[in-house]
Parts: structure tokens; sequence; C-alpha cells
């Protein structure tokens, strides 16, 4: 949605009810009243635009009916689903249309099952007790209009009765986009507090998998310890992602590489950034993990580093030297920094980001030469196909299931380095 | 590419009713929808499933076929589908899964048949009546000349339909619009005057025709539709789906309509395409000629058919479609990235582009509009520096582009430009910069470089870059992704770098990066003699995006230690006026508390230097814009202890701290060390504490220093400052050595 939107959902302008007569042709039957927006309160009697143009879309002929169709008119968007029924009618069908009306910028992905159903519905009271063409009750049908009107805008939902049978029934939900896939080396983080929100009727894996989004357990580590399906813990984490409830992060250890990103010159001067970073990154912080601390209060007033020094942190995290050695040589440790809370509050705000391992295996020579080369630990025979740059050190670690130092002595093995960084025919390429 | 375009088609209406004329490809179709997920891998099918087809080992290896199974399409439910009727219709959806309508042929006569007809083929497109179709898309005059967007389920039609005025002639907009009687709305006019504007710059480059201007038409109005499979809404954000078709439209659909209606109205081309293409469609019909021979046959009669062909297929490969109609060269593209905006990009990269803060997305202005939306350029800079491209076609290219310019077809008054353009061709060298460039050539850098780097760049001869150091003293990284898999990249290399002394492209990656802050020289070249070789790969590296450069960016810290120092210096001059001071303290506290919110007034009040663009707060969002080109302002002449500037002090201590602190109190706060965020423009205290950190150095240091601290901001990359200071790397070297206890710096890309 755009940031510029009042709400996150468009609203609507009017409704209309258009329907073929068989004298006048395509004309508008009802419409909701206009209420004027306060910016153009001036005009009360504002046009939208000229029925006349747009009636071969709002009251087309039979390929068009039963179909979606939305035109742009003027400033105006217009949705509506012509719909046609054959009977017993003066032309043999009977044509009507009930149309919303938006603002020609609006996202109408969230309309277009209320329109179908609007639709849906009217068909079939028209077909059940001819509501739309009888001239009894086709009036109600104005009242329906205000209400459509009236309370979606409102109330992003609506009851509207119409007969004994039948009723209209609608809810808008916001339309968010697809998350992106989850892996199973992503460490999830909580942006509200899961627990709070649970509720007893959720899925049971979903509510299992909650408890242990702590910030540092990656999707496998989760699935083990809720004694989940992998396969269903990612999708269970993809919903959450979904929602916007929770972020992911890298998995963090001592030997992880991390690099500034062109952001950081903006973020750097951000308040939200600077006042944050100190309190949040700080070990004896009481925060939990989750980033909204507009209420924090600097009781631990002067053992918290000041921006300065923590942007120069920041500054020294480089690619070819792990966290283990940057808090060697900084000293990280007597300035109480949390060197995991300290790289992810940099990677959340998104002036930091992993740098990976992606080791690949050049192998030269015939097959033969390999084998003899695997003097180190035995490493898994699959390990050697996956070297090939595409697979990063993350997704081999979760992969098999060990920590980076012995996947490293894999690594050894497999190239036949010496070990210390010689890892033979295996390079590593860090990006 | 634009990966949901799915059809071209020329629309024209006529009093005998619509016409499809032209569409390319022959028999476009939508993708099917799906009623349910297409599983990714075995193990999410559902149990019954696997129960039934995972007896044997080798039947999971075999890839399941979606497509194959009806259970997977799904079919639109029809609004008109009476339930005592339904049987009768369940027939009608399209084998072939294609989005077709359902078929109503008692009512209306247009029957729609399943697609083996060859009569259907001619007469029917994405599973409409290609008349009914004509008639949707050529819209009543009132809505012609603007934009048309009509989404019908899952197709979108996009284009801008144009007409002949009352009366069937064709004629250009501009103040013509008397005839229409509501005289509609301001927006419209100004489409068709932007319209018949950009024809009327065409048509400077028109051949000259016999002009049948003013003639009566049989043609009433076309309309080049661009048919879009809609993408699915949840793969992207929603606002970026519309942005996306709305730059097909700019970029594609309005020029070539620009193009076609002009030469309409010049010498009505249009309509003799159309009727020459009609009598062709008659003859094949009659003769029952296949659809698919009929279209071979309009390439080679119409040039609009050829031109649409080209079009469709140039934007489905990404790149530029050369078209000509009537004559007319036409450059045709749409940006390279333009796909993302549809689909879910989580690439880091792309994302910090999108900082509203960022300069280079303001910048993009330098690029001209058609070029500033999803090229995803760097700007475009005196201190940036071009590298030339090679065409797909291979090295050659550039020499036939030579060949051109020095053609005997250039006018004598030309080559001089000529000559002059091959100089710059031949000079373009990723070690130089567009300003050195310029200089070398005594050309201006606005009005001569950059239009031939903007024409370069649009034509995707050569693209922007960061210059790289003559002896590859340059830091560079990875990027975060690369366009194809390594070991094809792999493969690639050593084609081209044959040499057994060179490492393999992994092992080379693997070095560069290991050595994030090592300049590539000594990461990767170590001798001297390999240079030449190494600028070579670089070269290639670079032309495949496979190095990112990494700039220095530096910023000022006010250090706790100094900020005493300076405070100190404030109290024994204050002591020494202490009973003025006194005074006057409150007064200033007043005044400061007062008049925080309105500083600009404030400044103006004390007669103080007025230096526009200057705003004291150091939270204030900077605006390069504001800076460039103008002097700091000189406050540190003469520190003199006139009252003027002591109450100039006190009163910036005072606006320069929240109005609920008081005047210069001895806070806390301000005994902590903090960041000068914007050096440039630094207020009266900042500018001390900058002053104070001189102390001691040599007065060509100091200089230096008062010269190039204003590009301490963490913004301005290393390249600049040496740009815009006119320094060289050592000098600003040797200042970063001596003030390095009040300056940190950051190494990343841009």
């Amino acid at each position: 949605m755009t940031a510029a939107d009042d709400s996150f959902l468009p609203r609507i302008q009017s409704v209309f009810y258009a329907a073929f007569d068989v004298r006048h042709g395509p004309k508008v039957v009802f419409q909701s009243r206009l209420k004027s927006s306060p910016k153009r309160s001036f005009s009360s009697t504002r046009t939208l635009f000229n029925f006349d143009d747009f009636s071969k879309y709002i009251i087309p002929s039979s390929p068009l009916c039963g179909r979606l169709v939305v035109c742009n008119a003027g400033q105006c968007k217009i949705i509506g689903f012509p719909s046609e029924l054959r009977g017993n009618y003066e032309r043999n069908y009977f044509r009507f249309n009930v149309c919303f009306v938006f603002d020609r910028s609006a996202d109408l992905s969230c309309y277009e099952p209320v329109v179908r159903k609007v639709s849906r519905v009217l068909a079939s009271c028209e077909e059940e007790s001819a509501f739309l063409s009888s001239p009894e009750t086709s009036p109600k049908i104005h009242a329906i209009l205000e209400q459509l009107y009236e309370d979606l805008n409102s109330y992003s939902e609506t009851s509207i009765p119409i007969d004994n049978f039948n009723s209209i029934e609608l809810k808008i939900f916001p339309f968010y986009p697809n998350p992106p896939p989850v892996k199973d080396w992503m460490v999830p983080v909580a942006l509200i507090d899961l627990k709070r929100v649970i509720e007893p009727n959720w899925d049971l894996t979903m509510a299992k998998v909650c408890q242990y989004i702590d910030g540092t357990n990656h999707v496998s580590r989760i699935a083990h310890l809720a004694h989940c399906d992998l396969e269903l813990t990612r999708q269970a984490i993809a919903h959450l992602l979904y929602y916007q409830v929770i972020m992911t992060v890298d998995i963090f250890q001592y030997s992880n590489m991390y690099t500034l990103r062109k952001s950081v010159q903006w973020l750097a001067d951000e308040a939200h950034v600077k006042d944050e970073c100190g309190p949040y990154t700080v070990k004896e912080g009481l925060w939990a993990g989750r980033l909204r601390y507009s209420r924090v209060h600097l009781t631990i007033g002067n053992s918290i580093p000041d921006w300065p020094k923590l942007l120069h942190l920041y500054s020294r995290l480089k690619v070819g030297k792990t966290v283990f050695e940057w808090m060697q040589d900084h000293d990280v440790r007597s300035l109480g920094i949390d060197a995991r809370r300290f790289t992810s509050f940099g990677v959340i705000k998104g002036f930091l980001r992993r740098v990976h391992r992606w080791p690949v295996l050049i192998d030269d020579q015939p097959p033969s030469t390999t084998l003899v080369a695997t003097v180190g630990p035995a490493y898994p025979p699959e390990l050697p196909e996956l070297l090939d740059g595409e697979h990063h050190t993350d997704e081999l670690c979760t992969r098999f299931g060990v920590g980076w130092p012995t996947l490293e002595q894999w690594l050894v093995a497999a190239g036949g380095g010496k070990g210390n960084e010689d890892f033979g025919k295996v390079f590593i390429i860090y990006r | 590419m634009a990966e949901t375009l799915i059809a071209i088609i020329l629309a024209t209406s006529s009093a005998r009713g619509g016409s499809v004329v032209c569409r390319w490809p022959p028999a476009p179709r939508s993708s099917p929808r799906l009623s349910r997920p297409i599983p990714d891998d075995v193990s999410l099918y559902d149990n019954p499933w696997r129960a039934s087809h995972l007896q044997n080992q080798d039947e999971t290896t075999l890839p399941f076929r979606w497509e194959d199974d009806e259970d997977y399409l799904w079919h639109r439910p029809n609004a008109k589908r009476g339930r005592s009727v339904s049987v009768s219709h369940t027939g009608s959806h399209s084998a072939s899964g294609r989005n077709s309508p359902i078929i109503e042929a008692v009512f209306e006569g247009e029957e729609i048949g399943d697609g083996g007809d060859m009569q259907d083929e001619y007469d029917h497109i994405l599973g409409y009546s290609s008349e009914y179709l004509a008639s949707l898309l050529c819209p009543k005059r009132s809505l012609c000349h603007q934009k048309f967007v009509l989404k019908v389920d899952d197709l979108l039609f996009l284009g801008h339909p144009v007409c002949a005025e009352s009366g069937g002639v064709w004629r250009f907009k501009g103040d013509a619009r008397s005839s229409d009687p509501r005289g509609r709305d301001i927006r419209k006019r100004r489409v068709s005057e932007e319209l018949s504007t950009a024809a009327a710059e065409l048509s400077q480059a028109a051949s000259p025709t016999t002009s049948q201007a003013g003639l009566p038409s049989w043609l009433q109005a076309f309309h080049i539709v661009f048919v879009h499979d809609l993408p699915d809404p949840s793969s992207s954000v929603s606002g970026n789906i519309q942005k996306y078709f709305d730059i097909i439209y700019e970029q594609v659909a309005f020029t070539l309509t620009a193009v076609l209606f002009q030469e309409q109205v010049l010498s009505h081309f249009v309509e003799t395409e159309c009727e020459m293409l009609g009598a062709l469609k008659d003859e094949f019909a009659a003769k029952s000629t296949s659809f698919l021979r009929f279209n071979t046959q309009t390439l080679s009669s119409s040039s609009i058919a050829v031109a649409i062909k080209t079009l469709f297929e140039s934007i489905k490969s990404r790149s530029l479609a050369h078209i000509t109609i009537h004559s007319i060269p036409l450059e045709l593209q749409l940006p390279p990235y333009l796909d993302s905006l549809i689909q879910n990009d989580d690439s880091h990269e792309f994302a910090d582009a999108l900082y509203p803060g960022d300069e280079s997305a303001s910048n993009s202005s330098s690029w001209g509009r058609d070029m500033s939306f999803a090229w995803r350029l760097p700007s475009l800079a005196p201190w940036k520096s071009l590298l030339l491209l090679e065409s797909p076609e291979g090295r050659d290219s550039w020499a036939d582009v030579y060949e051109n310019i020095r053609g005997s077809h250039v006018k004598d008054e030309d080559k001089l430009l000529a000559e002059q353009l091959i100089k710059f061709l031949e000079m373009a060298d990723v070690t130089l910069s567009l300003a050195d460039m310029a200089s070398l050539l005594d050309w201006d850098l606005e009005t001569q470089v950059f239009p031939i780097v903007r024409w370069l760049v649009h034509h995707r001869r050569a693209k922007i870059v960061d210059i790289v150091h003559r002896g590859l003293k340059t830091v560079f990284t990875l990027p975060l992704k690369f366009d194809r898999p390594l070991q094809q990249l792999s493969v690639d290399f050593r084609k081209v770098f044959q040499d057994p002394s060179i490492p393999a492209l992994p092992e080379l990656m693997a070095r560069i990066s290991r050595s994030s802050s090592e300049h590539f020289y000594s990461a990767v070249v170590k001798m001297k003699d390999n240079l030449p070789l190494y600028h070579d790969i670089v070269l290639w590296m670079l032309q495949r995006d496979l190095l990112v450069t990494l700039h220095l960016r530096i910023r000022v810290v006010a250090t706790a230690e100094l900020k005493r120092k300076v405070r100190r210096y404030w109290d024994s001059k204050s002591r020494r006026r202490v009973s003025w001071k006194d005074a006057q303290d409150e007064a200033f506290a007043l005044r400061g508390r007062r008049h925080t919110p309105v500083r600009g007034g404030e400044e103006h009040e004390l007669g103080s230097p007025h230096w526009p663009g200057s705003r004291r707060g150091s939270g204030s969002q900077p605006s390069r814009a504001a800076v460039d080109g103008i002097e700091p302002p000189i406050l540190e002449e003469g520190l003199d202890f006139d009252e003027e500037l002591d109450e100039k002090i006190a009163e910036a201590v005072a606006a320069s701290e929240t109005p609920d602190r008081g005047s210069r109190g001895d806070d806390e706060e301000d005994n902590q060390p903090s960041i000068i965020t914007d050096p440039a423009r630094a207020d009266i205290v900042q500018r001390q504490w900058l002053q104070t950190m001189s102390e001691g150095k040599e007065d060509a240091i100091r200089r230096r220093f008062d010269q190039i601290n204003r590009y301490f901001d963490g913004k301005c990359t290393d390249d600049e400052i040496l740009f815009r200071a006119e320094i060289s790397r050592k000098q600003l070297r040797e200042v970063l050595h001596h003030y390095e206890d009040y300056l940190q710096t950051f190494l990343h890309p841009s």
C-alpha cells in the first residue's frame, strides 16, 4: 500500500447498480448518495464520470458477462462484475451490474472477491424471486447500496439481509504480498509479543513454534526443539512473515563476518538508530528481543558506550574478520556489549549485513586423485557436490547439523588442504 | 522485459465495425490459473497421492506434470450459468486451459469454438471474437487521446486509443478541442497536447510524403493495445504493479502510438496499411490458407506488422527494439529492471536504493525521465567513469560504430564532431573520470560529455562505473548476487583468459573477497608485470557486474576531551567579563528559548553572516544541493574579543541545545563525544570544535583540513572529495593520518 493512503484499504467513492433497460438500454438505476470528501466539499454534486462513455464496459454484451471488469474513468476506477441471467424476460435475458467506484490510484485486489460475491448473491436472489427485475422489490437495492457504501468504508465488513434466504456477508481483508521463501538457516525475530497474541484455537504447530522464536534459534532448530515437522515449521514461519509480525536474521556465531551496507550513511544520523543502539546492545539490558523501546529509561547511564564509539565498532566489522577477531581487536567484552545483539541490531535496522562464506571446490583432477586427498575427518559424501559456490556455509551447517568448526575441518579434508585457512582446492568466496 | 506481456494488437474501428488488423504473436495465450498450489517437491504431495504414486523408487524421480492434471486447472465460475442450464455449459471452457469466455452462441451470434477451427484463428483472439474485442478496445471519442486501461479477469489491455475528428478528418489536436462540447478535463487535453507535440517533434525526422492531411477517412480510430496477463497480485507490493504498467505505457505504448498517429495525420499511413492487411486477410481466409501463413505474409508486406513483431520480441528478449514505421526509425525499450517491480525482490542492495534520503536516487534527474526508474543506474557524476560494453555480437561491433561515424554520409560540417566523438570513444577508460575526459577533450561536462554518456548508457553500449586506479589500487568486493551460476561464469572466464598462470575465477573471487580492506593490486596482482593482464580481468568482471567498488567515507567526531577544551576556553573568556555576563545570562537563556523555533530570523536579527540554506539543528535533513557551490561562512575571522561575537557564541549555544536545558549550562550530555553530522553546516560551536582539532598541527595540514572537512559527513565518497576539493589521494591520506583521533572512516559500496 502506498504510504499516502489514509488507511490500508481503498475508500469507496460510490456504489451504483446499473441494468439493461429494455427501452433505454444500459442505465444507472440506483446509486449511493455521493458523499463529498472533505477536500471537495464545495461541490456537492460532483460528477465522477459520464456513464454513457463507459456503458459498454458496465453493461456489456455476453462475452464480458461473468467476468470481473475494471476500467479507468478519468480520476476514478470502476470495478464491476457484469452478470447476465436468462429466463422469462422481455428480451430473454436480464443484465445487471453492481459497480464500485474508487480513486484511480487505488489498489483493488482486496475488493475483487467482494465485488464478485455481491454480484453472485444478487444473481441468485434474482433467479429465486426476481428480486432485481420485479418493480416491487427492486427499490430495496438502493438501501443495499447505501449500506454497502457506509459499512465497507467505515467497518470494512457488512451483513445485509436481503430476503428470507439470502444475505450479503462481506469482510475485506487487507492484501499482503507473499513472504520470501523460508530457509532452514533463517533465524526469526519477533516484532511483537507473540505469546500475548496467541490463542488456544491457533494451529498446534504454530503454537509450539512460537515458543521457540527468541532471535537465536534458526528454523531447523526450532523444528527440532518443538518436535515439529520441518516443513510444517517452515510454513508456520512463512505465515508469521506474511503477517509481518516477525523478521528473519542470520544465525549468530562468533565465526560470522559482517559488513556495512550503503544505508549506514543515512541511518547513522537517524535518532531511532543512535538512541536505541546502546540500550539494546549492552549486555545487562533488560529489554526483550524486540525493537520498540519508546520508553526506555537510560538508567544504566554511563555504562552504555556512546554512539560514536558504537559506530566506530560497526565500521570495524569487515569481510575477512570474524566477530571473534573483532571482539579481540577492540576489546568489546570490556565495554559490556553483547556481540549477538550488537550485530543483529545492525542487521535489523538495515545498515549491516552478514557476509556468507560460499565454498567452491575446484576439481580439475580426475576423480581417482580426489579420493587420495580425503585423509582428514570423514565428511558426508554429498558434501563435495554442494561445493559449487551456490550454497553458503550456514546452509551446509544446518543441512548436516554441524557448526562451522566441524564444517571447516570437513572443507579442509575435502580440498586436501593443510588447515589453518588453507583449504587446498576449496576456495571460500565471501559475499 | 515485461514478463506479463502476451500480445500486441492493433485494433481499429470504422463505420463497418471493429477489427483486429494485426497482432503478434499469432496465437497469444494467457497462462492457466491453478486451483491449488503446485507442490515444490514430492514431500509436499498429499498422502493419497504419495500412497498411490510412490510405490517404487523410480517414480519419485519423475517430475510431476501438473499441466496434465485437469484437477490443477482452475475454471472460473460462471455467473451467468443458471442452475437449470448448468449442464449445457460445462463444456464451454476451452480444453486448452486458455482464458476463453463462455459461449453464448444462441444469443449474440458469437460462436466461439474450442480453437481447432481455422476460421477461429482469423476471427478470434484470446477467446474473444476479434470484432467484439476491437469494439471493446476502441472506446468512444471522448475516451480517445488518453490512457486506456481495461482489466477483464486476468487480462489487462493497455494503450492510448486515438481517433479522427468528427467528420472523419485526422488532424493534430492542440487547440482543436472546441469540437468537444464539454471540453472535458484539463488533464486529458494536456495528454493529447503532449501526444501531438511528441508527434510534431518526430515529424521533423519524417520523410516528406504526399500529404493527405485533411481528407476524410474511413478509419475512425485505431489503438495499439498491449495485452498483459495480470501478474499474481501477491507477488509484490501493490503499488508496484501500477507503476510497472505506467512505465510500459509511457515508454512504449505512448511513443509508438504517437508515431503512428502522426503518420496517419500526415499521410493516412495507418489507414492504408489497414486496408492492405484487411484485403490480404480476406484473400487468405477465402482461400482457406492457414492463419500462420497469413501472418507470415503480413510480415513481408506491412511495416506495422513487422514493427509489432520486432517490438514484442525485443521486449521479451530485454533488448532495444529498432523498428521502422513508414521509414521513420524508432528505438524503443523498457528499463532493464522493470520486472523486479512485480517480483518479490529481496535484494538488499536494491532495497538500499529505495531509501528516501538517497541522494543518488534524487540524482536520477541527471539521467532524464526515461532512465530514472527501474534502471538502477549509479548517479551520473563527474568523478565517475565510463566503461564501454561489448555488444552481444562481439568486439567488432565498436568497429562498426566507428565506421558509421566516419562514413561517407556524414556531412562535412559534422566531420569535426564525428572525429571528436571517435576520440571520445577511444579515450573512454575506467581509469579516467568523466571530468578528466572533459578536460582532455576540452569539452563541457554538462552539455557535451553527459549527453553522450546518457546516449551510450541508454543504448546499452556503456555503463557508469567507479573510477579504477591506474595501478589497480582500488578496493573491490563482490556483489551479493551473481546474475548467472558461478560455474557458468568460470567457464566463460576460462574461455577468455586461457593463461594457466591466471587462477580460476572462484579462486580469484576468493582472493578479492577475502581482503576487503586491501586493494586489488596487493590482494591479487602482486607483480607489476601482471598489470595489463589484470586490467583486462577487471574490465571483464566489471562488465558482468562481478565487482563492486568500495568507497571510503569519513565522519568527524568531537571527542569529550575536545569539548572540555573548548568549554574551558569559553569559560576563561567569559570570566574576564563576568559582570557583563551575569547581567545578560538570563536574557540569553530566555532569548534562546524564545527563538529556537525561528532560527532563521534570529540570524538576521543578529546580523550574523547570512548563509543560504544554513540550518543549525544537527538533526536537519541535509541537502547537498544547497551546499554545492556555496562557500561556508567565514566565521572564524578574528576570534577577537569583541562583544558582538561573544554574543553570537552564547546565542549559538543556547540555540544548539534543547530549550528546556536552558543556555550553555554544563550539562553532562555535552561532555559526551558526538558526531558532527554535517560539518559543511556546522554551527558556531561545532566550528569551534573543528578549529580546536587543528591545534598543534602544521599550517599546511590545518589549511587542508579546513578546506575539506565539510565533506566529512559520512556521505561523500573519497572520489567525490578528491574531485571537489581538487586534492590528491595522498593529500587526503595525510589529513586522515594527522586527524585520526577525530575521524572515523567507513568502507562500503555506494
